[in-house]
């Protein structure tokens, strides 16, 4: 039984662990990351890839499992979503920086 | 370690420009060049940096002791030599962001995580829009905006010598004092400054340590920050003996 305070931002802090491995950057600074939310039995991770044709959806929901399960004994619950279509305006500031896209 | 030119002759397509250029600029030095136009003033900034559609057809270029009269304008770069062009070019496609933090990190030698906080505070510092960030290097700046863009990239280099190449011409004199502001931030111990200009109004807020007169490929005359004052009152006449067709020196 983990005691440990489970909160987002520790969870946010464990998918950045995830990499997207087309761009090489984090799902979280990517902006992939749609929605985190917890309850009495589960985490629930509302996410979406940078496009339909991305080969790696399977491994980045293994991925964002990987990262999570030592934090709680809640159920994990990765959603791949296509709505809203993921924009690299999304982006952190520092990656638009970096691949000139407007910040 | 300086920036020595000796004897320097350069020519481009045919037609001699420099005559035997002698000038050493030492770390911790600021210079200042001046002479009227047509005098080689801005061919000795391209030639220190490369330019590649002119010829030296005699004397050396030396930084910190290595031999750079050869040497392709990026690799004079990475050596720490720096131009502040008189004519900023536009270049479509690529934002000054992007453009700054890639030129940062190849002077640093390497990847920076975190560089926007960085940027941020040189934007404020010269005074400029942080919109600039997002806009395609130099495409629709005004002349000042320009200059202040070569002056945010002297910020970011930190390079070992500078050449600023009429960077005051075209500015109002709010413009004038943050490129002064700019300039004055870095230059010290560690750096030499070259400063070519056409007008003294820049050497009120950079005080040079000396002040070189070129006239026809050569320098002509070499003196104190007095020398400004001089030239000022008689104009170019006084040194090179020909009368020159333009308006004296200050604005």
């Amino acid at each position: 039984m983990k005691t440990e305070e489970l909160s987002i931002e520790k969870i946010m802090r464990e998918l950045h662990r995830v990499i997207d491995p087309e761009y090489g950057y984090s799902i979280v600074d990517l902006g992939l990351i749609y929605g985190v939310e917890v309850d009495e039995k589960q985490v629930s991770i509302e996410f979406t890839l940078t496009h339909e044709g991305c080969p790696y959806g399977p491994m980045i929901e293994d991925s964002i499992f990987f990262v999570l399960k030592d934090l709680t004994d809640k159920t994990i619950f990765p959603r791949l979503v296509w709505e809203p279509a993921w924009d690299p305006l999304l982006m952190s500031d520092e990656i638009k920086l970096e691949m000139g896209f407007p910040v | 370690m300086a920036l020595v030119i000796k004897d320097l002759k350069v020519k481009i397509e045919d037609k001699e420009i420099l005559k035997g250029v002698d000038l050493t600029i030492g770390k911790g030095e600021i210079h200042a060049l001046m002479g009227p136009n047509g005098s080689g003033k801005s061919t000795l900034a391209n030639v220190l940096m490369g330019h590649p559609d002119y010829e030296v057809t005699g004397g050396s270029i030396h930084l910190d002791g290595e031999d750079i009269t050869e040497m392709e304008p990026h690799q004079r770069s990475l050596l720490g030599l720096f131009l502040a062009f008189q004519y900023p070019v536009e270049i479509t496609g690529v934002t000054v962001g992007k453009f700054l933090k890639r030129i940062t990190e190849l002077r640093r030698k390497k990847k920076l995580g975190k560089f926007l906080d960085e940027l941020y505070e040189n934007f404020d510092f010269l005074d400029i829009d942080r919109k600039f960030i997002n806009r395609y290097l130099n495409e629709g700046f005004s002349g000042g905006e320009k200059k202040r863009m070569e002056i945010l990239q002297f910020l970011l280099l930190q390079p070992h010598y500078a050449l600023l190449d009429e960077t005051d011409s075209g500015l109002d004199i709010d413009a004038l004092k943050i490129v002064a502001k700019g300039v004055n931030k870095l230059t010290g111990p560690n750096m030499g400054v070259l400063i070519i200009t056409h007008y003294q109004r820049i050497l009120d807020y950079i005080k040079p340590h000396k002040v070189h007169v070129m006239f026809q490929g050569k320098i002509v005359k070499t003196g104190e920050s007095e020398l400004v004052k001089e030239l000022e009152q008689k104009g170019y006449e006084f040194i090179t003996g020909v009368k020159v067709e333009e308006p004296v020196l200050s604005r």
